[in-house]
C-alpha cells in the first residue's frame, strides 16, 4: 500500500479544460506496461472522463516507462508506481484497472482486481484455460464487477456493418464463417540466463509452472503452452468473438471441435505451440466455423458465407468486400477502425456508470476464447471433441482434465 | 532436418510403435532416460515423442498403463526439475491412482509442490484429495499455500477442519489463502465457519473474509441451497460494505430468493439510492407479473437513459401485452439509445403485432441509423405468411420513406415470392418505392419478371430510374436460361419500342450475345438516327463473344468518323486478346494488325498478340521490333510469345529471343 496518495488533480491542471469535474472522473490503474499497453493506454489517456493514477509492472524498466507516458500526458509527476500490483489494487481511490499483462495474468489478475472491487478492462485472450474463464465470469458476478475484454472489434464500423448485413439476410442463410490468423514463429532453443536487474521474474511467471529465465522465451511468451496458447488463441479470439456476435451465440458456443497443426521441430526450437493449423467447429444449427493459421500477418480476415453470397472484413486494412457487391452500397463511409479502441473504452465507461453489461462482458469473452482453447485441446489430444456448451464439458475425460490448470502458489484464482 | 520431414519421420516411428499392442519397452526406457536429463536449452525431441505416445495411448488404452509407468518413473528423484514438470503435466492427462504416491512425494517438497498440484488438480475427486490432505502436516513454505489453494479449487469438504485452523494462523498469507478457500468450498458448514470468523474478525482479514462470504453464498446458490444462500446474502446488505460488494450481494440475494425479488426490485427503483438500480433491472425476472410491469411502465420515463435501455432489453420479447406496451412506449422516448433498444426488443417479438408500431416509427422519418434498425427488425420477424401479409398491407398505406424500406423488407423476407408485389410497385409512381423494387428485383427477379422490367426500362422517364432499371433488367437477363431466350425477351420489347426507348434497350443485347441479338444490333448500326447508331456501336463493343468480330471489323475499315474507328478497333483488340490462345486467335491478330492505322493501334494489337500460344504469332510480332515507335511493346510481346511456345517450337522461340538481344 502506498504511504501517501496523491490528491485527484483538477481537470484544468490535467489539460482537460475542466470539462469533467475531478469527482466525476473514473480513476484507473494500469497493470502491465509492455508493448500492448503502449498501444492501448493512449485510448484511455485521450478521454477526459478518465484519469490514470497509477501503474504497476514487475519490470522496473516498464514501470518507469509507464509513469513517463502517463505523466507526460497530464503534465505532472503524480502517477504512482507499484512493482506489486496488489498494492495498486489496495488503493481505495482507484475505481478500475486496465490489465495489459501477458496472457497468463489476464484472468488471474482480473480475479484479483474483482476481489478488490475494481471494474476491469482486460486485454485478450481473457483466460489461459476454459475453466479459468468460467471462474472469471463467476468472479465478476460474485463481486459485482463491470468487465470489458479488449477484443475491440465490436465497436468497429466495418465489423458492425458486416454483422448487420449478415443478420439482415443480405447473404442469405449463413452457412460458414472462415477466419484467418497468421503463420506462427518458432522460437530457437536457447540457454537460460541470469534474471536481469529490475525484474521480478517470479511475479512475471505468475501462475505458470516455474521455468528458468530464458530471454528468447520470455520475450516470446505467446508461443508456449505454459504462458499462453499460441496464435490460435492469442489472435484467434478476435475473430471467434465476431463469429459468436454475428451468430447471436454469446452465451453458448459450438458443439464440435477439430484441429490439426504443425508444431515446431523440437530438435531446434523450444516453442511448443503450432506454427500452422487448421481448426474447425460446428454449431448445433449446422453453421461451420473454420480458422486457418497460415499466411502473413497482414492477411488476417473473417468471411461469412451465406447461400446467396458472402461478406468479408480484412482485419489489416479494415476493408469490407462482398458478393454480391451491391451489399456494399449500404455501407456508409467513415467510422473508426479497430486500432482506435476509444469507442470500446467508452462502452466500458458507460457501463461503469450505468452498471450495464459491456459489449464484451466476461461471458461473451469467455465463450469466444473457449472456442480457441477447445481447438487447442483437440490439436493437443489429436482427436475430434464434442462439447456441451451448457455443462461446459467435453465427451473426452482427458480433455476435461485439461479444462483447468492449478495455478502456482502463492497465486490463486 | 526440415520440420515437415522431421514430422514425417516421427509420424512413421509413432505408427510403428502404435501398431504394436504395447510400446516397445526398450525404446520407451530410452526415451524416458533422455527426457530425465532434460533442461531448458537442450533438445525437446524426447519430450515431444513422449507427448505423442501419450496421445497414442489415449486412443489405444492397452498402452496407457505402460505410459503412466514411464511418466511415474520420469517424475522420480533422478530426473531434473524440468523433466519432472513435464511428467506432471502429462500425468495430469492420463495419471491414475497408481501415480498418486509419486505425486505425494513431489508435494512434500516446496520446489515441486506446484507441479505436483498441476497434475493433482486435474484428477477427479477422491484419492487425490486424500493425498493433498495427507501431505499437509509435513508441508512447508509455498507448498502449504499450494495445498490450501488446491483444496479450495477442488472444493474438498473434508479439508474444512484443516482450513479453519490455517485461517487462524498468524502467517497472513496462509490465513488469507485458507479463508478464501473456505469460501470456495461453498457449503453450509463453510458458511457457518465464515460466519463464526466474521463475529471476531481480524482487521487485516476483513477484505478476504468478505470475498470468501460472497463466494460461499454464490456457491450455495449453485448447489441449490437457496434458503441458506438468501440468508447469507441478506447478512451482506449493510450500506457500510464496499460498493461492489453491495451490488454483488443484492444481485445474489435476488437470485437466491426469487419469490421476493420483484418487490425488492421495485423498492429499489422507487428509492433514491441509484447504486443498486442497475442491479435491480439486470435481475428482473424473465416474466414479471402484471403488477410489476404496471409499475415499471410508470417508472420508465423517469429513469436515466442507460437504465431505460437496460429495462427495455430486459423485457426481451415483450411476451405479455403489458410488457409489449412498455416496449412500444420506448419508441417515443426522447433519447436515441432507448429508442434503438425498443426497436431491437420489438424485433424479438413472435407475432405481427410488432409491425404497426415499427411501421409508424418508419413513417415518422427517423434518422438513418434508426431506419436501418427498424428495417432489420422487420426483416428478422419470424417467417410466415401472416406476417408477410401484414407487411404487404402496411405497404399500401405507408408513407413514401417507409414504403421503400418495406419493399426491401418484403423482398428479403420472401425472396422470389415477393416478385409479383415488387413488379406491381413499378407502377406505384413513388420514386423511392420504385427504386427499392428495382434493386430487389435485381436480386430475385427471373424470366417471369423480365418483360415487366424491360417495359419499365423502355418507359422510364428519369435518368436515375433508367440506370436502376437497366441494372435490374441486366441482372435478371444474366440469370436467363439461354442466350437465345434472353434475346427473344429483348427483341420482343424492341419491336414495339419508340426510338428513345430503343436506345435504352439496345445495350441489353450484349447480355444475350445470341446471333439474333447480333443481327438486331447490326441493324441498328444502319439506323438513320446517329444517336441510335452510336448506342448500337457501344453495344457491339461490349459484345461477350467473337461473333461480333466481322461487324466491328467492317466498322473499323469503313467508319463514319475517326472516333468510331477507334472505338471499334479497341473492341477488336479486346476480342483478339480474349481469343489469343484459341485457333481463331491468329486470324484475328493478323487482321487486327492489318487494320492498324498508327502506332497506338499497333501497340494495342501487340498487347492482344502477346497472349498468343501459336509459334506463327512470332512471325507477326518479330518484324515489329524494327518499328521504332512500337519497339518496346513488340519486345514484350515477342518475349511472352516465345516463353509460351518454348516447349512447342524451341527453335522458333530461341530465334525470336535472339532478335531481342542488342545489336552489336
Amino acid at each position: 500500500m502506498a504511504a501517501a496518495l496523491p490528491a485527484i488533480a483538477p481537470g484544468r491542471a490535467l489539460g482537460l479544460a475542466g470539462s469533467v469535474p475531478p469527482n466525476d472522473r473514473i480513476v484507473f490503474g494500469v497493470i502491465g506496461f509492455g508493448n500492448r499497453a503502449q498501444q492501448i493506454v493512449p485510448n484511455f489517456l485521450g478521454l477526459p472522463q478518465v484519469q490514470i493514477a497509477a501503474v504497476s509492472d514487475c519490470r522496473a524498466d516498464r514501470l518507469s516507462n509507464g509513469k513517463r507516458v502517463v505523466d507526460n500526458r497530464y503534465g505532472n509527476a503524480d502517477c504512482q508506481t507499484y512493482p506489486d500490483f496488489r498494492e495498486l489494487l489496495a488503493r481505495q481511490d482507484i475505481d478500475a484497472v486496465l490489465i495489459a499483462t501477458g496472457n497468463r495474468w489476464h484472468a488471474l489478475g482480473s480475479m484479483y482486481a474483482a476481489r478488490a472491487g475494481k471494474d476491469i478492462y482486460c486485454e485478450k485472450p481473457v483466460s489461459l484455460t476454459i475453466h479459468e474463464g468460467r471462474r472469471l465470469v463467476r468472479a465478476c458476478r460474485e463481486f459485482g464487477i463491470i468487465y470489458q475484454a479488449g477484443t475491440q472489434r465490436r465497436g468497429t464500423s466495418s465489423y458492425k456493418f458486416a454483422r448487420e448485413m449478415v443478420r439482415a439476410g443480405r447473404i442469405g442463410k449463413l452457412r460458414k464463417v472462415e477466419m484467418q490468423v497468421w503463420t506462427g514463429p518458432a522460437i530457437p532453443i536457447a540457454k537460460p540466463a541470469p534474471v536481469p536487474e529490475g525484474w521480478d521474474y517470479d511475479t512475471w511467471l505468475g501462475q505458470a509452472p516455474w521455468i528458468p529465465f530464458i530471454p528468447a522465451r520470455v520475450n516470446a511468451w505467446q508461443y508456449f503452452w505454459d504462458t499462453a496458447e499460441g496464435i490460435l488463441t492469442d489472435m484467434g479470439c478476435h475473430y471467434t468473438d465476431q463469429m459468436q456476435w454475428v451468430l447471436g451465440a454469446d452465451d453458448t458456443g459450438p458443439v464440435e471441435f477439430e484441429a490439426t497443426g504443425e508444431l515446431p521441430d523440437p530438435a531446434r526450437f523450444c516453442s511448443d505451440t503450432p506454427v500452422r493449423a487448421e481448426a474447425r467447429c460446428r454449431y448445433a444449427n449446422g453453421v461451420e466455423g473454420v480458422m486457418y493459421q497460415r499466411g502473413a500477418f497482414k492477411d488476417r480476415y473473417i468471411r461469412y458465407f451465406g447461400d446467396e453470397g458472402w461478406i468479408q472484413v480484412d482485419d489489416e486494412t479494415d476493408v469490407v468486400t462482398a458478393e454480391p457487391k451491391s451489399i456494399l452500397d449500404e455501407k456508409t463511409s467513415g467510422g473508426v477502425g479497430w486500432g482506435d479502441a476509444s469507442d470500446h473504452v467508452r462502452d466500458l465507461l458507460r457501463s461503469i456508470r450505468s452498471r450495464r453489461q459491456t459489449s464484451c462482458n466476461p461471458e461473451v469473452a469467455h465463450r469466444a476464447i473457449t472456442i480457441c482453447q477447445a481447438w487447442n485441446l483437440s490439436l493437443r489430444l489429436g482427436r475430434k471433441l464434442k462439447w456441451d456448451p451448457i455443462s461446459e464439458r467435453f465427451d473426452s475425460e482427458e480433455a476435461n482434465r485439461m479444462l483447468y490448470r492449478e495455478p502456482r502458489a502463492p497465486w490463486r484464482a | 532436418m526440415p520440420v515437415l520431414l522431421h514430422s514425417l519421420v516421427l509420424a512413421g516411428m509413432l505408427l510403428a510403435l502404435a501398431g504394436q499392442a504395447a510400446v516397445e519397452q526398450a525404446r520407451l526406457d530410452q526415451l524416458v532416460n533422455q527426457a530425465a536429463a532434460f533442461e531448458s536449452g537442450t533438445t525437446r525431441e524426447s519430450l515431444r515423442e513422449l507427448e505423442r505416445l501419450v496421445q497414442t495411448a489415449l486412443a489405444d488404452r492397452s498402452t496407457q498403463a505402460q505410459m503412466e509407468d514411464a511418466l511415474i518413473h520420469l517424475a522420480g528423484a533422478s530426473s531434473t526439475y524440468e523433466a519432472k514438470r513435464f511428467a506432471c503435466q502429462q500425468l495430469g492427462i492420463i495419471g491414475t491412482a497408481k501415480a498418486l504416491p509419486r505425486l505425494r512425494e513431489l508435494l512434500a517438497i516446496e520446489e515441486t509442490a506446484g507441479i505436483a498440484c498441476l497434475a493433482l488438480g486435474a484428477y477427479p475427486p477422491g484419492p487425490a484429495d486424500e493425498v493433498l490432505r495427507d501431505a499437509w502436516p509435513a508441508a512447508t513454505g509455498r507448498a502449504r499455500l499450494q495445498i490450501i489453494n488446491a483444496w479450495g479449487d477442488r472444493r474438498d469438504p473434508r479439508a474444512l477442519r484443516l482450513l479453519s485452523r490455517a485461517a487462524r494462523e498468524d502467517d497472513a498469507a496462509v490465513a488469507e489463502a485458507a479463508t478464501a478457500s473456505i469460501g470456495k468450498l461453498g457449503d453450509v458448514r463453510a458458511w457457518k465457519e465464515l460466519t463464526a470468523m466474521a463475529k471476531h474478525p481480524r482487521p487485516e482479514m476483513a477484505a478476504v473474509l468478505l470475498e470468501a462470504r460472497l463466494r460461499c453464498a454464490g456457491q450455495l446458490v449453485l448447489n441449490g441451497e437457496r434458503k441458506r444462500a438468501a440468508t447469507a446474502y441478506e447478512s451482506l446488505q449493510s450500506p457500510d460494505l464496499p460498493l461492489a460488494a453491495r451490488r454483488a450481494a443484492f444481485a445474489g440475494w435476488l437470485a437466491a430468493d426469487p419469490d421476493k425479488a420483484s418487490q425488492r426490485i421495485l423498492n429499489i427503483l422507487a428509492g433514491r439510492d441509484e447504486t443498486l438500480k442497475p442491479v435491480a433491472i439486470a435481475n428482473l425476472p424473465a416474466r414479471p407479473d402484471f403488477a410489476v410491469l404496471r409499475q415499471l411502465a410508470e417508472r420508465l420515463p423517469q429513469l436515466a437513459p442507460p437504465l431505460q435501455v437496460m429495462l427495455l432489453e430486459k423485457l426481451g420479447s415483450g411476451e405479455t401485452p403489458e410488457a409489449f406496451t412498455i416496449i412500444q412506449g420506448g419508441l417515443s422516448l426522447p433519447a436515441a439509445e432507448p429508442r434503438l433498444a425498443a426497436i431491437a426488443a420489438l424485433a424479438r417479438t413472435s407475432g405481427e403485432r410488432a409491425i404497426p408500431p415499427l411501421v409508424r416509427a418508419l413513417d415518422a422519418e427517423p434518422n438513418a441509423v434508426e431506419a436501418t434498425a427498424i428495417e432489420t427488425a422487420l426483416t428478422q420477424l419470424p417467417a410466415g405468411s401472416a406476417i408477410d401479409a401484414a407487411l404487404a398491407e402496411h405497404l399500401q398505406t405507408a408513407h413514401q420513406n417507409a414504403r421503400a424500406r418495406l419493399i426491401t423488407v418484403l423482398a428479403q423476407r420472401q425472396r422470389e415470392a415477393a416478385n409479383p408485389l415488387l413488379v406491381a410497385q413499378l407502377n406505384s409512381g413513388n420514386t423511392d418505392a420504385v427504386k427499392a423494387a428495382l434493386r430487389a428485383l435485381a436480386k430475385s427477379g427471373g424470366a417471369t419478371e423480365a418483360p415487366a422490367l424491360l417495359a419499365f426500362l423502355a418507359g422510364a422517364a428519369s435518368p436515375d430510374l433508367q440506370r436502376e432499371a437497366e441494372g435490374a433488367a441486366g441482372a435478371v437477363l444474366e440469370r436467363g436460361e439461354s442466350k437465345e431466350a434472353r434475346a427473344e425477351l429483348i427483341l420482343r420489347q424492341l419491336n414495339s419500342a419508340a426510338p428513345d426507348a430503343m436506345r435504352r434497350l439496345l445495350p441489353l443485347l450484349s447480355i444475350s450475345g445470341a446471333p439474333k441479338a447480333l443481327a438486331r444490333a447490326e441493324q441498328a448500326l444502319r439506323d438513320p438516327d446517329p444517336e441510335t447508331r452510336e448506342v448500337a456501336l457501344r453495344t457491339l463493343v461490349d459484345w461477350p463473344n467473337a461473333t461480333a468480330w466481322d461487324v466491328l471489323a467492317r466498322v473499323c475499315s469503313q467508319p463514319d468518323s475517326e472516333s468510331q474507328r477507334q472505338i471499334a478497333f479497341r473492341a477488336l483488340g479486346r476480342l483478339a486478346g480474349e481469343s489469343a490462345a484459341s485457333q481463331a486467335g491468329l486470324v484475328h491478330q493478323t487482321e487486327l494488325l492489318a487494320l492498324a492505322r498508327n502506332a497506338n493501334d499497333r501497340k494495342l494489337a501487340l498487347a492482344a498478340l502477346s497472349g498468343a500460344t501459336d509459334p506463327a504469332a512470332l512471325k507477326l510480332a518479330v518484324p515489329l521490333l524494327a518499328d521504332e515507335a512500337v519497339r518496346a511493346e513488340a519486345a514484350i510481346a515477342v518475349k511472352k510469345i516465345a516463353e509460351a511456345v518454348q516447349a512447342k517450337d524451341p527453335q522458333a522461340a530461341q530465334s525470336a529471343l535472339r532478335a531481342l538481344e542488342p545489336q552489336k
